[in-house]
């Protein structure tokens, strides 16, 4: 794109002739796109941020006052089953569903799938956990590929393992809710670090509304630079790597910020694959989840809506601003790169397959708002905004903006970025405190600045480049390369 | 200079000032976080101290307005209940209270009352803020103090907020008030599961104080009352009066004949057994789960014919058309002994229907594993 405004450069400067006037006004009046653009999603994110603080703070209040690890002891809550799919995972396997077994909750299940993997995960797990195969009888009320086999233990009863052949991540989870027992499931990805009372958290919205509620998520944080002991976090500290610690900024804006205010506003449609709670009758019916796209997160949530506002029912698709499970975040630029690049090729996978729902009075809030909301400006975005960062300059170049506007305009979008990411971090500081040290308070607050400069841009570029993918037809995951939790020292 | 770079600049300022005032903003929060931390370091340190004397049994224990007297010398003067201090000093008395009983515990409560803590908590029941007055509720409820009582309750009755009404229920339950029990009961009526829950725990903690008014309950016109009360009654493990629950194994709601033969199995109510043989024909196939489950919890009578009668229906049980019967009736076979045993064994052998025979090959396997496991533990144990 650059070297066709580049190629129209000798025709601007030239003559005032109609063509050219022509080509000022297209310029000009992208600019104005551009501007206005900016100004509507600064609004918007304006206006997450402001939810948030609201719900964040009712939601600590009442927080406080609910016992809810006496309560959770009650036979009264319903049972979870949880869903934790695995492929190649042999290093980390045992440690992990250990520390799920280890989960606070009345009554719980591990489900662990194994999908077909090519190392010595289900060996691993039999041999830690004394697991027997077993005759196996269940429904199989979602489409997945054969299970080979299903294993139990009679020491640890609430640990099943499904071996299944290798049909990938959406594949692996519709076993898991064909085997699961319980009325719901929780989808654990196998190297996610899970907080003991995450069930306890994120069950109590199904459970205190009046409304049905099929689907509630919670908080994922970055592991990175965390003392991790035996598959739990034993104290939160930060990496040393600025690519980890932009993340873990991001992460607070993200789910701090926007999904709680998604989730007050009743249109959150994104629950992330590393951590949910799904009503499990209802996501048989819409079919469990679709294995011909790898956003399959995300468009469940997106089917089991659609499924209730068809069927007129009320509900509501909730957050809860806790901190549930903690994940390892990519440390190097390549495979941050090809994550991000996964998430927008997924995020507009769904948004074709859904196109019925936008502007459909059906689909209410979140036909007019929920999904043009991901279509304008978390899927489109990068192309807007990257436009703008070279048309604006260029537009100042030509002359046809004046120099210091652009500057001044330029720097008010900034410094309103960096006001939206420090009031991420001072949520995070009012709210949960988990970096209780002053240095990692000021790194996160200088990061919150410094990540507009740079690394904004470099995850925009990378959303494009998913774009550019996805119309090309790609579908692979790119593969991600592990550091497994250890020490902070060997992760610096 | 245009209107547009004056209009930019004042915009590009204010924002900057923005920034700068959320920046300070958290750093005075982080300062003021710390500090009061600092308070109840400070308190916890010099309260414990006074607190080993204040708990010695020999010693004996008086108070004078705020100071604690022990053996008429003074040990302890309790700061009023005002700021970070008094919070302090509230939070480290109610974290005690809640592991130490009797005569003590009616020290600690003492110290509570005569310093003031009781009548502070009182006043915030009147505040105009719902928030303020169920957050009393709540520290009225973990101070154990009597003399709230008459307070929750006409808050119980009067206030507008159903969330604060709620709390003070669940206050007077953990304070062990016996009029509580009538307020829980009708809080249990709350539409969402959650509270229910909340009360449910409350009651369940009461034990065998509310046992008259929950076995009451379970022939309410109600019927989610009538199943929650069957739940709290085997959460209790109840004793005795198991009539309303062996009625209930006839209620017309399928929900709360499932919750009766549950409940009954979990008290190990053997008198009922019989009772809970004949619910075994229920249509409903959840209910035909749970009485499974129920005999499995109580037992095969020792008497002769009452004891192949039991096999009986469980075998019938094992042929159930649903499999989740099936697989508790054979669970149940294998817990009974050998003659379950030897039943399940013949149904993998003989039943023409190729379902009890799984059920019976998989509950007679994890039996194998099981008993496996235990040699193995055995031996090593040798």
């Amino acid at each position: 794109m650059t070297a066709t405004i580049f190629g129209l450069l000798p025709l601007l400067v030239a003559d005032e002739a109609p063509i050219h006037l022509l080509l000022r006004k297209i310029i000009l009046g992208f600019n104005d796109v551009v501007f206005f653009y900016v100004i509507f999603v600064d609004a918007v994110y304006f206006v997450f941020t402001l939810f948030a603080l609201s719900e964040v703070r009712t939601y600590l209040r009442s927080r406080d006052k609910e016992r809810l690890e006496q309560i959770f002891r009650s036979r009264l809550v319903p049972p979870i089953s949880i869903l934790c799919p695995a492929y190649n995972e042999g290093a980390t396997i045992v440690e992990s569903v250990r520390s799920l077994l280890r989960l606070k909750y009345s009554k719980h299940e591990v489900v662990v799938i194994n999908d077909g993997s090519k190392d010595d995960t289900l060996k691993y797990l039999v041999d830690a956990f004394g697991m027997e195969r077993l005759e196996f009888t269940f429904e199989n009320s979602v489409k997945s590929k054969p299970v080979r086999g299903l294993y139990a233990s009679p020491r640890y009863p609430k640990l099943i393992v499904v071996d299944k052949e290798n049909g990938g991540k959406a594949d692996a989870l519709n076993a898991g809710i064909n085997a699961s027992r319980y009325p719901l499931f929780c989808t654990v990805d196998a190297d996610a670090l899970l907080e003991e009372d995450a069930l306890l958290h994120v069950v109590k919205p199904m459970l205190d509304r009046t409304k049905f509620v099929p689907v509630t998520g919670g908080i994922i944080r970055a592991a990175n630079g965390c003392r991790v002991v035996k598959g739990r976090v034993e104290s939160v500290g930060l990496p040393r790597k600025p690519i980890e610690i932009f993340q873990i900024v991001e992460y607070m804006r993200a789910f701090l910020c926007g999904r709680t205010a998604q989730s007050a506003l009743n249109v959150m449609l994104i629950v992330s694959g590393a951590f949910g709670l799904f009503h499990k009758a209802t996501a048989k019916i819409v079919g469990g989840y679709s294995t011909d796209t790898v956003g399959e997160d995300k468009e469940l949530v997106v089917k089991i809506v659609r499924y209730l506002k068809e069927q007129k029912r009320e509900y509501e698709v909730l957050f809860v601003p806790q901190t549930v499970c903690w994940t390892e975040v990519p440390a190097t630029w390549q495979t941050l790169g090809r994550q991000r690049n996964r998430w927008h090729r997924g995020m507009f996978e769904v948004l074709l397959k859904h196109k019925d729902i936008f502007f459909n009075r059906t689909y209410g809030r979140v036909g007019w708002f929920g999904m043009p909301y991901f279509l304008f400006i978390e899927a489109l975005g990068p192309i807007v905004e990257l436009s703008g960062y070279i048309l604006l300059p260029l537009a100042a170049l030509l002359g046809l903006l004046a120099p210091l506007n652009a500057f001044l305009y330029t720097m008010c979008a900034v410094v309103f970025g960096i006001i939206l990411s420090v009031s991420s971090v001072l949520l995070e500081e009012a709210s949960f405190h988990r970096y209780p040290r002053w240095k990692e308070l000021l790194t996160l607050n200088f990061y919150a600045v410094i990540e507009n400069f740079g690394y904004r841009q470099l995850t925009l570029w990378w959303r494009l480049r998913g774009t550019i993918d996805w119309i090309r037809g790609q579908k692979q995951w790119g593969a991600q390369q592990r550091q497994g939790f250890g020490s902070p020292a060997k992760a610096a | 200079m245009s209107l547009d770079l004056v209009a930019l600049e004042l915009v590009l300022s204010s924002l900057g000032i923005a920034l700068g005032s959320l920046v300070s903003f958290m750093m005075t929060m982080r300062m003021y976080r710390e500090w009061r931390a600092a308070v109840h370091v400070q308190v916890r340190e010099s309260m414990t101290g006074a607190l080993g004397k204040i708990l010695d049994t020999d010693r004996s224990f008086s108070m004078q307005d705020r100071s604690v007297l022990v053996d008429g010398e003074q040990v302890y003067v309790v700061p009023k209940p005002r700021g970070p201090v008094g919070d302090a000093v509230r939070e480290f008395l109610v974290d005690h209270l809640s592991f130490i009983s009797g005569d003590l515990r009616g020290r600690l409560v003492t110290i509570l009352e005569s310093a003031g803590y009781v009548a502070a908590a009182m006043r915030q029941l009147r505040s105009p803020l719902g928030e303020n007055r169920l957050k009393a509720c709540m520290i009225l409820g973990g101070m154990h103090s009597r003399i709230a009582i008459p307070a929750l309750i006409e808050i119980f009755n009067d206030d507008p907020d159903a969330m604060v009404r709620i709390t003070a229920a669940e206050a007077l339950g953990v304070v062990g008030a016996e009029p509580a029990v009538a307020h829980l009961l009708q809080a249990l009526r709350d539409p969402t599961r959650f509270q229910q829950v909340r009360v449910a725990e409350v009651l369940a903690r009461m034990g065998m104080m509310a046992v008259p008014a929950l076995t009451a309950a379970v022939d309410d016109d109600d019927v989610r009352m009538s199943a929650l009360a069957l739940d709290i009654l085997a959460d209790i493990g109840w004793m005795s009066d198991f009539d309303p629950a062996i009625r209930a194994l006839t209620h017309a709601s399928p929900e709360v004949r499932a919750r009766a033969a549950e409940a009954l199995g979990r008290a190990g109510a053997i008198e009922a057994t019989e009772a809970v043989m004949k619910a075994a024909a229920d249509p409903a196939w959840f209910v035909r789960v749970r009485v499974m489950k129920a005999l499995e919890a109580l037992g095969a009578p020792r008497e002769r014919s009452q004891r192949a009668r039991y096999l009986g229906t469980l075998e019938q049980g094992l042929h159930d058309g649903v499999w989740w019967v099936r697989q508790h009736a054979a669970e149940a076979l294998v817990k009974v002994g050998e003659d379950g045993r030897r039943l399940l064994a013949r149904a993998m052998i003989e039943a023409p229907d190729s379902p009890a025979r799984r059920a019976s090959v998989s509950a007679l396997q994890h039996h194998l594993i099981a008993s496996a496991a235990k040699t193995a533990k055995t031996a090593i144990a040798r």
